[in-house]
Order: structure tokens, then C-alpha cells, then sequence
């Protein structure tokens, strides 16, 4: 059995759009990626960015990222250094773009009435597995297939492609 | 299997997919548009990819912002013409709304899969194809490997009954199942049209329902194609697809809609869902009407908005615009005589672009102003100022609308006006890319 990804939990709410997650007044300013990350999900709770820590999960409830297609919400989320988001479901557009741009989205229908914030979560990526550690919880969800799993641990698309066409020409 | 379970194993390469695999796929057919374009394109060649595997299955479609309104703008059009002609790959400049000419000219048809970097794909559903909108660093990957994937996902029937009076069109009906379901509805699923009504519109109407499947969530909308269909096509277009084969009638939910007595409905800012019958807004004073877009801007809308302009002028101080949403609907427009109508009651008519649709390009919205449109969205500042209200209708609805500068039913407009036929189909001549 493959080692659990653990981190803290943080809890949102289901119809979170995209403008949400990331605001578009930032997308104007061009900001590095890192510094996106510092203004993820600001409208809905301010401390998220402050205290979010590496290897953290966010929970959300239902329609996660709807509105517009904008991959920028991705990248500020893949930018705050979590580990996944595990939503109840996801607006598909969204779910596409998390896996492209490397950020790991697992669905778990109606995960968010279980997870209080701050709970302590195990994942098992490949095993389609999560808890909460006290073992007051157990979920599970289909794992990727092994070619978008390709994609994703590489971090997305880009490096996906960028390594595999240069390991082609040199090799 | 249905029809659109066996499109998709075909293009994957299987016998056999069920709900929920995730299965990688070649797209029969992967177009974009001069505002995502460019960051496909940038994509592309940041992933290091050298050329388009499969040139001729791709389309690119100047259609938002053209011709170009801003510096900025001309000079990506340039450098994407210029991708365009080096990969080989066909590309129409100011002939229509892609979603519009993608089928016009044949490109896409019944059984096949459909990837393009816009939300509003789902519409090629209506000529039987499986269409779904993609992200634009996707698109870029599709373009150089030939490549992309995709759930299956469950199909629902809507089975929609009740004859539509004179005035009440597809769009009605389709704001009517947005206040019934609401806008998540459809998330993650196909959405197949079906029943007496469906049968009964023209693809005109169709293509309205299919268009707004992404309104409701949906992955794709989907009507199986009939003697409709073929006769859009024409018959030796046609034939090119017929190889592909209809599946079975088998769904994963079925949802039934009664819409016989169904009044003129109008979606409220700012959210698709937020539907009243236009009898209840007489009050709402408009400073802009549109007829246009990918959803309201085909000889159907046209023609019943000319029977109301007939013998009723704009309101002045209602800014009137309408845009026919290509070149062939627009010599259609000109060929039936609505040209003239238009321009007599004072309307503002351009050639073939998105337009007021979304604040690119031309018809945007001031602070406080007001605008009924035949278009689809209706969020804050789709169409311009962000304090400015957008309501959505069918296009008879803005047009009585227009005519009165308040928010109208447009079935007392309608009573004794005379329906113009459609012209014949002329051939598109003077659309093939350099
Ligand atoms: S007309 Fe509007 S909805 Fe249709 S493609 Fe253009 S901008 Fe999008």
C-alpha cells in the first residue's frame, strides 16, 4: 500500500465560481504565479491565503470553479502549494483545467458535510481513498487513469509535452 | 449503445464505453476563435510542438472581434493568420459565428466528435455531432498530438411536448427548462433534446436549444438527426456522414417538459435562471436591443423580428442593432427582402460577428443602460459597464421590445403579420481560406 498524502483540511461551500477563487482585477496586473496563490479564494475567506500551508486539501461542496473558463483559478490554487481539492462535484470546465495545469481535483460526492475544517485527512491517490485520521470518516473516489495521471504528476500539460518532445529530439 | 455512447468508442478506438470511463480520444474536429486563438497558439509552441498533426480537421474562426476594433487586436489577428497559413490549417475571416459556420460549410456533421476551445460547442449537437467546449492549453495539446480524453458521460432525454404559438420559440422554451432545473442541472451530463416539439422546430430553433446546453451545465447538447438534418446539410453532404450510424434509444434519465401554452420568457440580470414571462416586465425601460449571436441570430430570429419591424419603427431612443450570425444568413436576410425591413424601422444592422454578445468588440453597454438581447448570458458585465442590466429573450421579444423601448410580449405585434419564407439556399461561394 502506497504512503497517504496527510494535511489539514479547509472547508468551502458549494457554487464557488471562478471569479471567486481568483478575482479578475488580478488577472490584469500579470502577476507571477506565486503571487496569484496570495490572492486565492480572498472573497470568500481571507485567512485561506494567510495560512493555507503545503500538502494542505481544500473540501468543497457542489459546482466547484463554475463561471468562466479562466485557468488562472487553477494555477492561484496550484500556486497556495495543496495537495488536491476533493469536492462533492466540479463545473467541468474547471475539472479539465486542474488536471491539465497539474492540480490534483478528486471528486467525493457530498464530502464536504462530512470534513470539519481543520481535520487532518489521509489520501491514497492511486487507491481512490480518503479519511480523516481520528477515523471518523472514510471516502472514496475512481482514481485517474495511468495517461492523465502521466499528465498531472509531471504538473500539467506544458511540462508534459515540453519533456516528452525534448526526450524525443535527443533521444 | 446511443448515438452519442457511440461516438464517442468509436473515436477512442473501443467497441464499448460506459458512464463514467475516461477515455482518451481523437477529435473528429477541434476549431477555435480569434479571442482564444492566440493562446492556443502560444500554448502550442511553449509545449515545443513543431506542426498540427491533423491540419485538415481543424478550423480556426475570426469571429469576436472582427474586424478589429483595437491595435491590440490587429496585431493578434495577424500573427495568428500567419500560424493559420503555415500549418496548413483553414481559417474564415468575418464569415460568421463559428459555431454557425462550422456546419454551414460541412465541416462537422452527425457521429462526430467535436472539440472546440468555446463554451457554446455544445450547439453543433443540434446537426447530431457530439460537441463539447475545451480550455485553450488542451486545445493547444489536441492540435499537436491529435489527442485528447474525455468521462463519459450519462445521457438525459428531455422529452418536451406542447405545440409553441406564434411568437413563443425555442429559446422560450429553453428559458423555461433554465427556471425549471436550474443552471446546474446538466452538470457533467448529455443533454438529448427529443419529443413533438423538437421534431417540430426548424434546425434554426434546434440549434437555439442545443447552444444553451452549456445555460443548464450540460457537456453536450444532442438532437438525432432526421429529415432535418439531412436537408440542412443538403443530401451528398450529408451521405458523407450517414456511415457512422444511429445507436439505440437508451438513457440514463428522462425528464419530461409540457411547454403548450408557454408565454414569451425573459431570463433578469443576472443569471440565465432568473426567468419571468415578459408580460410581468412591462415596466423594465430598455436603452439597447439585440438580435444576434451563436444563439438568436439566424434567419428564424431575423424573419419574426422583421414581421414585428414591418409596420412598427424602433423606439428612438433605443439603440437597435441586429447581426445575422454568417454570411450565409445574412444573404438570406438580404435575399428575402428583412434587409430592407431592418432598415426602415431604423435598426443598426453589421456584418457577421459575436458583437454586443460579450464586451469585445462593438455595442457595449454605459454605466445604468439596459439591454434586452437574443443572446445567451447574461451575467454582470457581459455586455459591457459593470452596472449595466442585461435581460435575455427570443429575438420577437426584443424586437416588440425595441419598437416600444420597454420590455414587451411580443404576440400581439404578431397577430396578422405575414411569415416570409426562407430563400432558397444559394452555394457558398468566396469561403475557402487563402
Ligand atoms: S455570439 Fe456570444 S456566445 Fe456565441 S460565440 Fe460569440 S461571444 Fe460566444
Amino acid at each position: 500500500m502506497a504512503e497517504p498524502w496527510c494535511g489539514r483540511a479547509w472547508v468551502f461551500g458549494s457554487d464557488i465560481d471562478t471569479d471567486q477563487i481568483i478575482q479578475t482585477g488580478f488577472l490584469q496586473m500579470f502577476l507571477p504565479d506565486e503571487e496569484l496563490g496570495k490572492h486565492a479564494m480572498t472573497i470568500v475567506d481571507p485567512a485561506f491565503a494567510e495560512q493555507v500551508r503545503p500538502g494542505d486539501f481544500m473540501i468543497v461542496g457542489d459546482n466547484f470553479g463554475c463561471g468562466s473558463s479562466r485557468e488562472e483559478a487553477v494555477v492561484a490554487l496550484k500556486a497556495c502549494g495543496i495537495s488536491g481539492v476533493l469536492g462533492s462535484s466540479f463545473a467541468r470546465i474547471f475539472y479539465r483545467n486542474a488536471i491539465h495545469q497539474g492540480l490534483r481535483a478528486w471528486e467525493v460526492p457530498g464530502i464536504h458535510e462530512e470534513i470539519q475544517a481543520g481535520d487532518r485527512l489521509c489520501v491514497w491517490p492511486s487507491e481512490g481513498r480518503v479519511s480523516v485520521e481520528d477515523g471518523s470518516y472514510e471516502g472514496a473516489f475512481t482514481p485517474l487513469p495511468a495517461f492523465l495521471e502521466d499528465i498531472i504528476s509531471v504538473g500539467g500539460l506544458i511540462p508534459y509535452h515540453q519533456q516528452r518532445l525534448q526526450a524525443k529530439r535527443s533521444g | 449503445m446511443h448515438t452519442l455512447h457511440k461516438t464517442l468508442a468509436r473515436a477512442a478506438g473501443v467497441s464499448e464505453v460506459e458512464v463514467g470511463d475516461i477515455i482518451e480520444v481523437t477529435p473528429d474536429f477541434v476549431y477555435f476563435h480569434d479571442t482564444g486563438g492566440p493562446k492556443v497558439m502560444q500554448k502550442f509552441k511553449e509545449m515545443g510542438f513543431d506542426r498540427i498533426v491533423y491540419p485538415d480537421r481543424v478550423a480556426c474562426v475570426f469571429d469576436h472581434e472582427v474586424p478589429p476594433n483595437k491595435v491590440s487586436a490587429a496585431n493578434q489577428h495577424k500573427e495568428l493568420q500567419a500560424f493559420c497559413i503555415d500549418q496548413g490549417v483553414r481559417y474564415y475571416y468575418a464569415k460568421g459565428i463559428c459555431h454557425q459556420l462550422i456546419p454551414e460549410l460541412g465541416l462537422a456533421g452527425p457521429g462526430m466528435l467535436v472539440m472546440a476551445n468555446d463554451s457554446h460547442t455544445t450547439m453543433l449537437g443540434a446537426v447530431g455531432a457530439f460537441a463539447t467546449g475545451i480550455g485553450y492549453t488542451e486545445a493547444a495539446a489536441t492540435l499537436g498530438t491529435g489527442k485528447n480524453w474525455c468521462k463519459v458521460p450519462p445521457i438525459v432525454r428531455l422529452e418536451i411536448r406542447g405545440r409553441l404559438t406564434d411568437g413563443v420559440m425555442a429559446k422560450d422554451v429553453m428559458l423555461h427548462i433554465l427556471q425549471e432545473k436550474g443552471m446546474r442541472w446538466g452538470l457533467y451530463k448529455a443533454l438529448e433534446f427529443a419529443g413533438p416539439t423538437v421534431r417540430d422546430l426548424d434546425m434554426d430553433g434546434r440549434m437555439a436549444l442545443t447552444n444553451m446546453s452549456i445555460e443548464i451545465a450540460g457537456k453536450a447538447g444532442f438532437i438525432e438527426p432526421d429529415a432535418k438534418t439531412e436537408d440542412f446539410f443538403g443530401s451528398e453532404v450529408y451521405e458523407r456522414f450517414a456511415s457512422t450510424g444511429a445507436g439505440e434509444p437508451v438513457y440514463d434519465e428522462v425528464a419530461e417538459f409540457n411547454v403548450e401554452g408557454l408565454a414569451p420568457q425573459v431570463a433578469c440580470p443576472h443569471t440565465v435562471d432568473n426567468v419571468r414571462p415578459a408580460s410581468e416586465l412591462e415596466d423594465v425601460p430598455i436603452h439597447q436591443a439585440f438580435i444576434g449571436s451563436c444563439t438568436g441570430g439566424r434567419f428564424e430570429d431575423l424573419e419574426i423580428a422583421a414581421r414585428i419591424f414591418k409596420n412598427n419603427r424602433a423606439h428612438p431612443r433605443v439603440k437597435t442593432i441586429v447581426i445575422p450570425n454568417s454570411l450565409n444568413q445574412y444573404r438570406m436576410m438580404v435575399d428575402s427582402g428583412l434587409l430592407d425591413v431592418f432598415l426602415d424601422a431604423g435598426c443598426t444592422v453589421t456584418h457577421s460577428t459575436c458583437g454586443p454578445c460579450t464586451h469585445h468588440h462593438l455595442g457595449l453597454l454605459a454605466g445604468g443602460e439596459t439591454c434586452i438581447a437574443s443572446s445567451p448570458r447574461n451575467h454582470k458585465g457581459r455586455m459591457g459597464d459593470k452596472d449595466s442590466l442585461v435581460y435575455i429573450s427570443s429575438a420577437a421579444t426584443v424586437a416588440a421590445s425595441a419598437v416600444t423601448g420597454h420590455i414587451t410580449d411580443p404576440r400581439p405585434y404578431l397577430k396578422d403579420a405575414v411569415r416570409v419564407p426562407r430563400p432558397a439556399k444559394r452555394a457558398m461561394v468566396s469561403m475557402e481560406s487563402a
